[in-house]
């Protein structure tokens, strides 16, 4: 069929949102019925609302680039937990992919046959020696290139943190485009690194991957900076056009502009979100 | 972050590294006593890993072998020879080696497991329970995992492959992997 290709780069800011009651309830009753249960989990309101904007999120994408109601989208997860849409026959090709993490939860989707894999991370600083523990914990993860660009010669310790957490946040991408999980082990996935200064206005594009030795070149990868700590990544294959070039924040009320009823409403599971503590204490 | 006390020797290099240790000194009329000698084990192993870490970069191989800490650890015993000598009380020699490793059980894995897990800074050592989920109640992020397993590993001696180490997402799950692969049962 024909379709116009289009590339959708949303993110939610869920530290600034501060749900009322009547917001909790449209949120809890717009999605579906086993994810609001795997929501009501979380012990703290920071992850149950990240989790949750991210269904929405999901779920307006499906909308607004498939022209079906909101209550009839029906998203599925594969065994290894990443959620799909069942493209039908008058529906272009949709991909989608989810991240969420300290404040922020974003998706990306392709309205086109791209895979699309997506990961947001906010640096945690290490210093001294919990930076050197967590570095040895952490040898494995990275391939003896990629090593040499984290802890490149004059990097400062808050520097080689920033590109630990950028090539983390590159390898999650990578894995969640390809979606079954961990095939083999991390470091035969290799990052080179072509731009040092990651950006907030527009993404890069120049990052290239290696995989057991073998250049990938029709993947691409799109990086940016969402605020000064925080690095969000954009797998993408087959190479495309870049049609977008960063982010759109979204309000609570676009979130769920689209939104309609598919559950019933739940005043106990409302009463305990509230009643949750927000955030872990670090000790 | 560990002490001597929470030690235990497990894997295979250590145990023949003390028993090596034993019957070397099994001739002297030294303390034989257990604890001093893996506290001394200990020590060495962990300046060795300090050392490893102290430049950041590749390749992660130990900048002294076990041959170094073998020497060590006699030259450290030997030494509190000299001081015990007197104390007849301590005198005795081992009358055989041990070549079994000691044995593991489901408590003690279970004591070990819990141990790492409240000296991660990131875990409330008041919200952990076997059966707390690390990302829904721990409120770990992935990244946080894969440190958490990694620690597993450095404490038990073995790998866990990315496959397995997805599927563990609780206290009771890591405690159970330990124990199938060490063929230990409740």
């Amino acid at each position: 069929m024909n379709y116009n290709r289009r590339s959708v780069r949303w993110i939610f800011d869920c530290s600034k949102w501060y749900p009322t009651r009547q917001d909790w309830i449209v949120a809890s009753t717009s999605i579906q019925v086993e994810e609001k249960e795997r929501i009501g989990k979380f012990f703290f309101k920071r992850d149950a609302k990240n989790s949750m904007a991210g269904r929405l999120l999901m779920r307006k994408f499906l909308t607004v680039y498939s022209g079906l109601h909101w209550k009839d989208i029906q998203i599925f997860r594969t065994e290894h937990g990443k959620p799909y849409f069942v493209n039908g026959n008058d529906i272009p090709p949709l991909n989608f992919n989810i991240s969420h993490q300290g404040n922020y939860a974003i998706l990306a989707g392709e309205v086109g046959d791209v895979s699309v894999g997506v990961d947001i991370m906010t640096v945690e600083y290490k210093s001294g020696n919990g930076l050197s523990e967590f570095l040895r914990l952490m040898h494995k993860q990275f391939s003896a290139d990629e090593w040499n660009i984290v802890t490149k010669k004059d990097y400062s310790e808050k520097e080689i943190c920033r590109m630990f957490y950028r090539i983390w946040c590159l390898k999650e991408s990578y894995l969640k485009a390809i979606g079954t999980g961990l095939t083999e082990s991390l470091k035969e996935i290799s990052f080179n690194i072509k731009d040092e200064q990651i950006q907030k206005n527009q993404f890069i594009t120049s990052t290239e991957i290696t995989v057991r030795g073998e250049r990938l070149d029709n993947w691409s990868f799109h990086e940016i900076m969402i605020d000064n700590d925080t690095f969000a990544a954009v797998a993408l294959f087959p190479k495309n056009e870049v049609l977008i070039n960063k982010f759109q924040p979204l309000t609570f009320e676009e979130l769920v502009n689209e939104a309609e009823e598919i559950i019933p409403v739940d005043p106990v599971y409302c009463d305990t979100f509230f009643n949750k503590e927000n955030l872990p204490n670090s000790k | 972050m560990y002490t001597p006390d929470s030690f235990v020797a497990n894997n295979k290099s250590f145990i023949e590294l003390i028993n090596r240790c034993k019957s070397s000194l099994n001739n002297s009329s030294v303390c034989q006593d257990d604890t001093f000698i893996l506290s001394n084990v200990w020590t060495c192993i962990n300046e060795q890993r300090r050392w490893r870490t102290k430049s950041y970069t590749p390749p992660w191989e130990p900048k002294i072998t076990l041959t170094e800490i073998e020497e060590r650890v006699l030259k450290t015993c030997k030494a509190y020879d000299k001081i015990t000598s007197e104390k007849t009380t301590y005198m005795y020699t081992v009358k055989r080696g041990y070549s079994l490793p000691l044995p593991y059980t489901f408590e003690y894995i279970k004591k070990r497991v819990i141990l790492v897990l409240q000296l991660y800074d990131k875990i409330d050592p008041e919200k952990l329970t076997l059966d707390s989920h690390f990302i829904n109640d721990l409120g770990l992020d992935s990244l946080d995992h894969v440190e958490v397993i990694m620690a597993m590993e450095d404490e038990f001696g073995f790998e866990i492959p990315d496959q397995h180490a997805e599927r563990l997402m609780t206290p009771k799950d890591i405690i159970q992997f330990v124990a199938d692969r060490e063929d230990v049962y409740e």
